[in-house]
């Protein structure tokens, strides 16, 4: 049975910044629990035992995350610290931690998908590779995958150009009934099982670097097998960027990540509360909504809908955070109002002060008391906002 | 009420008499101000219907677009259905329709799906119109102005799409035969495909270009759906269809030659749908949808607005299938558009699998209540009547068989029998209060027709 997992956490997250200025992206949290801690739940509870995390930018606080966080959790999990080029390149790098068909799995990835399900349909099938793959809106920002009935891919490109896509589309028309969903948008979700020998062809082809742009066209090309596992009605979500990491938060609080879950105990529908936590009586928590271990919600105070408090969290009498992710050891003092914005860790926000609509601001910084940011900022960590920000209704 | 004061909308469509509300100057501004919304560097996908000042009026509309450096995908002729789906597939992020508009034969009607292949709801036509009316256009430098491709074979792909999307073995194996009104619609080119690949036998009625000397119209006419049930009769088919001129909307004769009723058409795909299913609706379907759903233990949505506000209520829920009383069916896994050919492809596959035919379906369909009058009307009158649906009320279904309006919380179904010159004015809310407003609108009706004398 396959039961080894690599999963790729080495990626810079330049498109999630300034979050991931002072944290990996796979430590990122949805719904107060790191992304990659999701992913290692997901990977146990579909029965896998070897983990290899392949790490790279800022590895160092991965590295101790895991030591700190799954000594005996019943998985072997190593974490090397790797230089890849690529994609493909990370798991050439991790081939010493691997013996046997494995699975690769992206370390910045929201999703419950079925991952044994996904295993055992490589087993079957016996190709060198086989991908997991979702309908997704549009295909622009995905590879894109032409499926035969019997599951083998016939064609794959990355990020297509529209042009492209209809250039593809047009030269599969002629044999609709060989295709499978033809009329369907199929993706590469980034998640793939392979057989081992795709180790020895990586060693011997080692300008093959990135799975989506060089691997799998070149196993097409060289006639191996690749097929491809619809994964059908699954929740899949990139985190890359705020909006969708966001998105990401409001769903799993939705339920629609099941069985993942939020951090913290379900008080009651949509409630999740973290150990040591405090809500004062007079404070409202408006579901669906998330408090991490030892915050503090002061009276008045209105949290959610669709928020997530982090660890340590004090929201001040009459504050006010909706649909907004405030992350660990942040401090919102009173009459603060907070929308649509994502707050990183150590941040502190004097009285009054208001931030609005898809507004990130990163660790440590200081909102002063009255203050006003603006729609759609984006704060580098540890600067003080001074007068520059325009104050409310100035 | 929409911000403009220039354009006509109704129904989330901007539509007007083409150069005469909509000349090209218009249509080059309306796609400027659309291209400023959706910003520098995106994707639009267009086509139009066969009727001339359609084709005009994109190519304008298209120049507007590329001012503001969207590059667009011209499909030339070409079916709503398609230009949903084209926006799936390429990744555009709108699809711009241009087609003869329902009820006014002069008018040239434009339909703007979002980048999920819905048809834009009236809050985000009206910040279109807001930015049309206040000229706060961003065209760019030369540079950077729009290209357009050509794209001639979208109805290749669509078809081979539908082809892959359908249960082709036992159409292939019954042969079946079909009649099909195509309207004079660009369904022209891609029916004859579809069948062909499907192994169905077809006969195509008004197909190819309107005449100048017989206007088209988006709706199939009355007269039309006679002759298909003639047709079937006579050809001894499985049922026949008549599509609007986008194809967006599907009107169909069983195979005893009944005209079906919007609402009993929905009511045939509701018994076919799998128990725990998703139906969303719109808010004037029959309540024989209500009664269906209970016995094949179905979930059934209604919806309050247009096809478009269904196709989001589909897309939010998850559901399987979304219909009005429109002739609109919605196939979520396909695309967010009503599409009337792939509903016809459906039925198709469902009743050859099944060796079920459509009549013994509408047959089986459980019958409710309702409450009903007769007035005599003269035949020449009865367009007047329609005129004065639309004048005095805003929520307003048209199809060839009925026309449904709300009065009040009440729902009024008017149906005409030109033979015998009566119009039928029916509710299914058998409440004492959907009573009263049967018997006030047949006085107002009735009043209104002795006027005309």
């Amino acid at each position: 049975m396959l039961s080894t997992a690599v999963v790729l956490a080495g990626g810079r997250g330049t498109r999630l910044r300034p979050l991931t200025l002072t944290m990996p992206k796979p430590l990122v949290p949805v719904g107060n629990v790191p992304i990659l801690d999701h992913i290692l739940t997901l990977l146990k509870l579909n029965g896998f035992e070897k983990i290899v995390i392949a790490v790279n930018y800022l590895g160092e606080m991965i590295r101790r995350h895991i030591l700190e966080k799954y000594d005996g959790y019943g998985m072997e999990i190593v974490v090397p610290r790797i230089k890849p080029l690529d994609t493909a390149d990370a798991v050439r790098k991790c081939r010493d931690f691997i013996d046997g068909d494995f699975l690769v799995v992206m370390g910045d990835v929201l999703t419950n998908m079925n991952l044994r399900e996904f295993a055992q349909f490589h087993e079957e099938k016996g190709g060198i590779a086989s991908i997991a793959l979702i309908e997704v809106p549009s295909l622009l920002d995905f590879g894109a995958v032409i499926l035969g009935h019997d599951g083998r891919i016939i064609h794959f490109i990355e990020k297509p150009s529209s042009p492209e896509i209809y250039l593809v589309s047009l030269a599969y028309t002629r044999f609709p009934q060989n295709i499978s969903k033809l009329y369907s948008n199929l993706a590469n979700t980034g998640f793939y099982a392979l057989s081992y020998k795709i180790l020895d062809i990586l060693d011997e082809n080692p300008y093959l670097m990135d799975w989506g742009r060089h691997v799998f066209p070149w196993l097409l090309e060289n006639n191996y097998e690749v097929y491809g596992w619809d994964a059908g009605d699954i929740y899949w979500a990139d985190v890359g960027r705020p909006h969708n990491y966001l998105r990401a938060n409001f769903d799993l609080l939705e339920g629609l990540v099941k069985p993942l879950k939020p951090k913290g105990r379900e008080v009651m529908p949509g409630v999740w509360i973290g150990e040591n936590a405090g809500v004062d009586p007079k404070a409202e928590l408006r579901p669906p909504v998330a408090i991490g271990d030892g915050s503090r919600i002061a009276a008045r105070a209105v949290v959610g809908p669709f928020a997530v408090i982090g660890d340590n969290v004090e929201v001040g009498e009459g504050a006010v955070v909706e649909r907004s992710v405030v992350m660990n050891n942040t401090r919102l003092r009173a009459q603060v109002n907070v929308t649509y914005s994502v707050l990183a860790k150590n941040i502190l926000v004097e009285e009054g002060a208001v931030i609005k609509g898809f507004s990130v601001i990163g660790e440590g910084v200081v909102v002063k008391s009255n203050y006003t940011v603006q729609p759609n900022t984006v704060i580098e960590p540890a600067i003080r906002v001074l007068e520059k920000v325009r104050k409310s209704g100035g | 009420m929409a911000a403009s004061s220039v354009l006509p909308i109704y129904h989330n469509r901007i539509y007007g008499v083409a150069n005469s509300q909509l000349t090209p100057e218009v249509t080059a501004e309306l796609g400027a101000a659309l291209g400023t919304m959706l910003g520098e560097g995106s994707l639009v996908v267009t086509a139009r219907d066969l009727y001339p000042p359609s084709r005009m009026l994109k190519r304008s509309f298209s120049a507007g677009l590329m001012s503001t450096g969207i590059s667009v995908i011209d499909f030339h002729d070409a079916t709503l259905p398609e230009i949903a789906f084209a926006i799936k597939r390429f990744g555009a992020k709108a699809g711009i329709h241009f087609s003869v508009a329902p009820h006014r034969n002069d008018s040239v009607q434009i339909r703007i799906l979002d980048s999920n292949g819905i048809e834009i709801s009236f809050d985000k036509l009206n910040d279109l119109l807001m930015l049309y009316d206040t000229k706060h256009i961003v065209r760019t430098i030369p540079p950077r102005i729009g290209w357009v491709s050509y794209a001639e074979y979208i109805h290749d792909i669509y078809t081979a799409s539908i082809t892959s999307f359908l249960d082709t073995a036992p159409i292939n194996a019954a042969r079946p035969r079909i009649a099909v009104d195509v309207n004079f619609g660009p369904a022209t080119d891609v029916l004859p495909m579809l069948f062909s690949e499907v192994g169905v036998r077809f006969i195509l009625l008004n197909s190819h270009k309107p005449s100048p000397r017989n206007p088209p119209r988006q709706l199939p006419s009355l007269e039309s759906m006679k002759m298909l049930a003639n047709i079937v009769d006579a050809s001894d088919s499985l049922f026949a269809a008549a599509l609007s001129s986008d194809a967006s909307q599907v009107f169909m004769i069983d195979d005893r030659g009944r005209i079906l009723d919007p609402d009993t058409l929905i009511g045939v795909y509701a018994m076919t749908l799998p128990r725990g299913a998703k139906l969303a609706v719109s808010e004037s379907t029959s309540r024989v949808v209500d009664k269906i759903a209970e016995i094949q233990k179905i979930t059934l949505l209604r919806v309050k607005g247009m096809v478009g506000d269904v196709a989001r209520a589909v897309r939010r829920l998850k559901a399987t299938l979304g219909a009005t009383d429109a002739g609109e069916f919605i196939f979520s896994q396909f695309t967010f558009s009503s599409d009337g050919i792939l509903a016809i492809g459906k039925l198709i596959e469902t009743l050859t699998i099944e060796d079920i035919s459509l009549s013994t379906i509408v047959d089986s369909i459980p019958k409710i209540p309702t409450f009903h009058l007769e007035i005599d009307i003269e035949k020449k009158r009865y367009s007047s009547i329609i005129d004065h649906v639309y004048s005095n009320y805003q929520d307003v279904v048209l199809t060839p068989v009925h026309v449904k309006y709300k009065v009040g919380e009440t729902w009024i179904k008017l149906r005409y029998d030109e033979e015998k010159e009566k119009l039928r004015i029916e509710t299914d809310d058998t409440s004492k209060e959907g009573r009263e407003t049967v018997k006030k609108i047949a006085d107002e009706l009735e009043e209104l027709a002795q006027s005309f004398v």
